[in-house]
């Protein structure tokens, strides 16, 4: 046993360490080759894992020094709620009174769990995010996130008691956006991670200043989630559209609490008619 | 004994990576302590040190990253060869050669990891004007005080 461990460590240290690298280098391009199960079930699965706790615990002692702050905040919070929560609720005897009126299916009431950032991608891209709620709590791939400002972005995997967040920022993210005023639909999208635009048609009447809303299509996002707002407008490749960069209501920086939308997995929550 | 301390501390360091990147952050950028991390274990012990302590720290950043899988344990790799290599093989141990070693493996592993992803260099150049270079200076400024501070013994 002495013996192969010796022989080992010669051949690793051979010429100066060229068959460690080697080595090293295949690993490497074999993970880069390899198949998203082996990525998302083994390398993300135990490093994750490995390093929850930790995180955990440096998010717990962080949080314990911002509670008091926060708590007399959300005092000051409670009390504006409490009188806008009287008046939603007449506008919700109103509002359900016009449904049925109208003869509209009854909305169905997505539940919330609330999770804490406990990591984030350690690269200069930052790109995904770890939450500290996972399948224990009910959380599944691809239900959405967001905060009370508005889409943060979606689960790409949930584990036992954390799940990782892929933000909007990432260029594999695309959203179906709505915007507010002239209802027009387009698709939010970026190339490199850092300007998002979003994809309309020309002569659409979108100006600099208008709010996006998620536009429900895709079936992960509901209808209405607050996106961003329209910065300014670019020229576009393709003459028929017009792209809009837009910033987003939610700074992904600056992202501690957030929200997952438990639904279920393919199914559109937005209100049916 | 000292490769549990060093593994210890790579935890550490990654762990302050990914949780404190706001508290850490100067105008909005991070430096890079794991890259910083590797450089100084590359220049202490050498090339086989540096591939292995590479490929583990990029490993562990590509776990995070939503794309470009293995991008980063591949410029790690590079990276902590190059620099075990020429510690060993060309440069002398002063500390602003170590500095400048360091500059160039943070634009090194920079550009690596953008090609490895699939980046084109248009990309990799405007991702780092976007933050790139706050984070490679604040990265260098802090490799400056810890080798200035860990290398008065070595240059007497």
């Amino acid at each position: 046993m002495r013996k192969l461990f010796a022989l080992l460590r010669s051949a690793f240290v051979w010429r100066r360490g060229a068959l460690s690298f080697l080595l090293a280098l295949s690993i490497a391009f074999a993970m880069m080759r390899s198949e998203p199960e082996l990525r998302g079930n083994v390398v993300q699965f135990a490093f994750s894992t490995v390093l929850f706790p930790a995180q955990k615990i440096v998010a717990y002692v962080r949080w314990r020094a911002d509670v008091e702050e926060e708590n007399r905040r959300l005092l000051l919070e409670n009390a504006k709620l409490a009188y806008e929560v009287s008046a939603l609720q007449q506008a919700k005897i109103e509002n359900e009174r016009l449904r049925e009126t109208l003869n509209f299916s009854q909305r169905r009431e997505p539940g919330f769990v609330m999770g804490s950032v406990v990591a984030r991608d350690p690269t200069l891209a930052n790109l995904a995010l770890v939450i500290d709620v996972g399948e224990e709590d009910g959380v599944r791939p691809d239900m959405p996130v967001m905060t009370s400002l508005g889409v943060v972005g979606r689960i790409s995997k949930a584990m036992k008691g954390h799940s990782h967040v892929l933000l909007l920022q990432d260029p594999a993210s695309r959203l179906s956006v709505l915007e507010n005023r002239t209802r027009t639909m387009g698709i939010l999208e970026t190339v490199d991670s850092y300007h998002l635009y979003a994809v309309f048609p020309a002569f659409s009447g979108t100006r600099v200043g208008d709010t996006l809303v998620t536009s429900g299509f895709g079936g992960i996002f509901p209808k209405g989630i607050p996106v961003g707002e329209i910065e300014n407008f670019e020229e576009s490749d393709v003459e028929v559209l017009e792209r809009a960069m837009v910033r987003l209501f939610q700074n992904p920086a600056y992202l501690e609490e957030l929200f997952v939308l438990k639904k279920e997995p393919g199914r559109k929550v937005e209100e049916q008619e | 004994m000292k490769a549990v301390l060093l593994f210890a501390l790579a935890l550490l360091l990654l762990t302050l990576q990914t949780t404190l990147q706001d508290v850490v952050s100067v105008f909005g950028a991070v430096p890079d302590f794991l890259l910083l991390f590797l450089v100084a274990l590359a220049l202490k012990f050498g090339p086989v040190a540096g591939v292995w302590c590479g490929l583990l720290l990029g490993i562990a950043q590509d776990a995070y990253a939503a794309s470009g899988f293995g991008a980063d344990a591949m410029a790690m790799t590079v990276v902590g060869y190059v620099v075990g290599f020429a510690e060993e093989q060309v440069l002398k141990l002063d500390a602003i050669t170590k500095i400048v070693l360091l500059a160039l493996a943070f634009f090194g592993r920079f550009l690596l990891h953008g090609l490895f992803a699939g980046m084109e260099l248009p990309q990799i150049g405007a991702l780092l004007l976007e933050g790139g270079l706050l984070r490679g200076l604040l990265t260098i400024l802090l490799g400056t005080v810890w080798f200035v501070a860990f290398s008065r013994d070595r240059q007497v």
